[in-house]
């Protein structure tokens, strides 16, 4: 659970992402898929950021991560990782940073391990990438350790990621994120993957070991229900922007923007997929995307929309 | 489509095609403006270079070259035309009955196809040339389709059955089309690119097949063709004698050929696959 | 290794073996006229001179058994076949066909081999750095001009090769495997000396395939690069030499390899048409002389060889890849 008030006055920001747009540049159309978002993850926080798929938000991960695939590009915006900017980073210097400072938790753990390269290799190639090469002995008692830390045995080592199930290769992929200590984890749906129950579980296993080395994180998923068990604070995303922002617990006891108590209100729904689609209602509201974030409490900011009936000011 | 298609008229293809109408124009029309009587014996002078009378030499029988390229392009390119086009043409029929029909009928065409595919086809059109006494340019043709409708039949197959997963078929399906109907009418013209790309690329590999038989001899010496002129000159010394006028000119036209045929069927293929164009 | 796996490919191994023999039977029989005097006037009407002509039809006859029933010529055909018999040679009589293509064997295989593999890993290599980010566009032009040269026939590009570079430059040997009359011992100056006569064939057909694996390694290369593992790979901060070659390549390289199982027909063949250009003493040539002499055994013995070589290779690919694919070796 939490483990720190989420009201804004704590921690520096590890993370500070400023008025970040990332654009598709396809050959007829330009896809917005993050317009604009201001956002802070701070010391030892876990940063909830939650909305549809097509919301923009791996995106966002993926462009914090300097991963993007063209045609996705980086148009203006800065992220600030402590005193630097990653946009700003030559290639040598940010893969210095990667894993040791930032890890990633990927969606899709069944393809994002090497299918033809045994566990053990995608964990001693992590370590050889930062200058970690070790005895075998030593190798081993940092790898059972890792492993142990989110529930798995030193056995797993030798097998390759299709002899493992899904829940497995989640934590193997949290394992990798955990091994070198690294102050920010971006996760990106890192149980979308899984059944309900194992979500459940591999979601707590994370969140434990999170706390255990005291490394921030940006928890990107879907499932409201879900990210509220293990998060500070809750962002919402729509449309490449972020509709509301606060802490978990005040989010959810006093949602102010119809798409956040939209998306509350079909939490029991949310496992079958098609139960909510992200378009404003037929009533004629107009979510005002293009205006500022507004504070309504303390750490708690709200997108501007202007209710059915009435006219733009 | 034909928008999508000019649209795409990319200058791999303009390339490809402006190779090909080099071959293509002289090898069909060429033979119209030839003087059979240039291919009697002694009709210039033994293996004399290149002159105004003779353009391309004579070879060294005094048999005037130019005259017999003009007269022999038009075989070369029927043998390569027939051979691809039947190759295709047996393999459209076999993948798209296979691909949409399945079930017993899929397997035996593609265990057939597996193991035909590991025979390589020179070694039984060897047999075949070495036993069979007359080979014109049309049975050449043919007989090489008979051995090389194994690849294009896989790749229709694997198209098709990709295709036939798609919800327009479901939908044809569930409104009571017939399967033949589905597969000429509906799922065929969503195939011209590809069996464009496959048909261009039939025809380089008969041509193949039909060089390498010529130059091992089988070809048939009563018709003039550009392989039996490689192969005269490979027997006839021409190389080591310094006669270039007699085996380049044949070697440069298949050059020119090939890689036509290559540029126009890497245009095809990116115009029936379009995700390889940005890499 | 999966026994169902094993068997799968051993059956399609004999199957393709028998069907090519029976094929290479049945095409010698359909013929309207006897397939030795369709052969010796095939030659004839070339203008070869086929000495003692009567003779050798009355041997091959014989040999032939042409005058039992169809159903018992298969049956010995088989037998004879199975026994590793492939009947005399005609030009060389008394020495049997299997003799004169097993001198022929070592020449073709090592030349074969060499080629097969430099055009691999170069074409592989070229391919895949066509595609890879942060490449000097100069090196990627050159990929872009070596794909065209797979359009081009092997052997048609060895007769340029030969004239350039042995006819009018003089750097290589006009033909042949070795320096005739030179010493053959254990050293380095044969060595070097085959290697020379090798160099030449081993260019033009080397030339020729390598855009043809450049070309399709750099479609795959193109996917693999979208790949959630190569992502994954980058995110950890893997330094981009390790990437390419134990992650991108790593992956990519397994439908190449069952590609050049598919491909190996085309290969042998253009081989063997490779060796005619360059007097090169292998299988191609022994085929070559034994069609100007109508050495009807040796005809067939050549076109059995390929088959089985090309069944062979593909066996032994499909049985290495289980080892390059961890995936298969648990799947049914």
């Amino acid at each position: 659970m939490a483990t720190a008030p989420g009201d804004g006055l704590q921690g520096e920001a590890v993370l500070a992402i400023e008025a970040l747009r990332i654009h598709y540049e396809l050959p007829a159309v330009t896809v917005r898929a993050v317009d604009g978002v201001d956002l802070e993850v701070r010391g030892n926080e876990v940063l909830g950021l939650a909305g549809e798929s097509g919301s923009g938000k791996s995106t966002l991960a993926l462009g914090v991560l300097q991963l993007l695939r063209p045609p996705g590009r980086v148009v203006a915006g800065r992220v600030r990782f402590g005193d630097v900017d990653l946009l700003e980073l030559e290639e040598r210097d940010l893969r210095a940073l990667r894993w040791r400072q930032f890890a990633y938790i990927p969606q899709g753990s069944m393809s994002a391990l090497n299918p033809v390269m045994r566990l053990r290799s995608q964990f001693t190639d992590t370590l050889a990438a930062h200058g970690e090469s070790m005895q075998p002995a030593a190798l081993r008692e940092r790898l059972t350790e890792v492993l142990q830390g989110v529930g798995l045995e030193a056995d797993i080592l030798p097998r390759y990621p299709h002899e493992l199930s899904g829940g497995m290769r989640q934590r193997v992929c949290i394992a990798l994120a955990l091994l070198l200590g690294p102050r920010l984890i971006i996760a990106d749906e890192p149980t979308s993957a899984l059944d309900v129950i194992s979500q459940r579980v591999v979601l707590e296993t994370l969140a434990a070991a999170r706390q255990a080395i005291g490394a921030s994180m940006l928890l990107i998923g879907h499932d409201l229900a879900l990210l509220a068990q293990v998060t500070d604070r809750l962002g919402v995303m729509y449309a490449g922007r972020i509709v509301e922002l606060g802490a978990t617990g005040e989010l959810f006891a006093n949602a102010q923007h119809p798409y956040t108590q939209r998306l509350i209100a079909s939490i029991p729904d949310l496992h079958d997929r098609r139960a909510f689609g992200g378009a404003p209602p037929e009533d004629g509201t107009r979510w005002l995307l293009e205006a500022p974030l507004h504070e309504v409490a303390p750490g708690h900011f709200v997108r501007p929309w202007q209710p059915a009936g009435e006219t733009a000011p | 489509m034909i928008n999508r298609l000019r649209a795409r008229l990319s200058p791999s293809m303009w390339l490809g095609l402006v190779l090909l109408a080099l071959v293509l124009v002289p090898g069909l029309f060429g033979q119209f403006f030839a003087d059979p009587g240039q291919l009697r014996l002694m009709a210039g002078g033994i293996s004399a270079p290149p002159s105004p009378d003779h353009p391309l030499g004579t070879q060294n029988e005094g048999r005037d070259l130019l005259t017999y390229i003009l007269k022999g392009m038009p075989n070369t390119l029927l043998i390569g035309l027939v051979g691809g086009g039947s190759a295709v043409l047996l393999g459209t029929v076999l993948g798209m009955l296979a691909g949409y029909v399945g079930g017993p009928l899929d397997a035996l065409v593609r265990n057939t196809v597996d193991i035909g595919l590991t025979i390589p086809p020179l070694a039984i059109l060897i047999m075949i040339a070495a036993s069979f006494p007359v080979v014109t340019p049309l049975i050449m043709g043919l007989v090489i389709a008979l051995t090389s409708w194994m690849h294009p039949t896989r790749v229709i197959r694997s198209q098709v059955l990709s295709l036939r997963e798609r919800e327009f078929v479901l939908l044809l399906r569930l409104s009571g089309a017939s399967p033949l109907h589905i597969v000429f009418r509906e799922l065929l013209p969503n195939l011209i690119p590809f069996l464009a790309a496959t048909f261009v690329n039939a025809v380089a590999t008969a041509l193949l097949a039909s060089i390498g038989l010529e130059v091992l001899g089988l070809g048939s010496f009563q018709t003039p063709t550009l392989g039996n002129l490689i192969y005269f000159a490979i027997i006839g010394n021409a190389m080591w004698l310094g006669l270039w006028w007699w085996w380049l000119p044949p070697i440069v036209i298949f050059i020119v050929l090939f890689m036509g045929l290559f540029f126009v069927s890497t245009a095809l293929d990116s115009l029936a696959n379009p995700r390889l164009e940005q890499g | 290794m999966n026994p169902r796996y094993l068997g799968r490919r051993l059956a399609t191994f004999l199957l393709t073996i028998f069907v090519a023999s029976t094929l290479n039977f049945a095409i010698t029989r359909l013929t309207p006229q006897d397939p030795i005097a369709a052969l010796l006037g095939r030659m004839a009407s070339r203008g070869r001179t086929v000495e003692s002509g009567g003779e050798i039809v009355a041997r091959y006859r014989e040999r032939l058994g042409l005058d039992a029933p169809l159903a018992q010529q298969y049956v010995n055909y088989l037998r004879d076949l199975l026994q590793g018999d492939l009947g005399y040679s005609l030009a060389f009589f008394p020495i049997k066909a299997e003799a004169v293509i097993l001198r022929a064997l070592p020449w073709t295989l090592g030349l074969l081999s060499l080629a097969t593999l430099l055009a691999f890993v170069i074409g592989n290599l070229l391919g895949a750095l066509a595609v890879w980010p942060r490449v000097p566009a100069g090196f990627r032009w050159l990929v872009y001009l070596s794909m065209p040269f797979s359009a081009i026939p092997y052997y048609l590009l060895a007769l340029i090769l030969v004239y350039l570079f042995a006819l009018n430059w003089s750097l290589f040997p006009l033909g042949g495997s070795f320096t005739v009359g030179s010493d053959r011992g254990l050293n380095l100056e044969t060595l070097a000396d085959l290697l020379h006569h090798a160099a030449l064939p081993v260019l033009s057909v080397v030339l020729a395939v390598v855009g043809f694996w450049a070309l399709s390694m750099r479609g795959i290369m193109a996917t693999v690069l979208g790949d959630d593992y190569l992502i994954y790979a980058r995110a950890r901060g893997l330094r981009s030499r390790r990437i390419f070659s134990h992650y991108a390549m790593r992956n990519a390289m397994l439908p190449q390899v069952t590609a050049l199982a598919i491909d190996f027909g085309r290969l042998i063949s253009g081989q063997v048409l490779v060796e005619i250009i360059f007097n090169y003493p292998g299988v191609g040539w022994v085929l070559y002389n034994a069609l100007r002499a109508a050495d009807f055994f040796v005809i067939q013995g050549v076109t059995l060889f390929m088959v089985f070589t090309v069944a062979v290779a593909t066996l032994l690919l499909d049985l290495l890849y289980p080892l390059l694919d961890p995936r298969i070796r648990y799947q049914s």
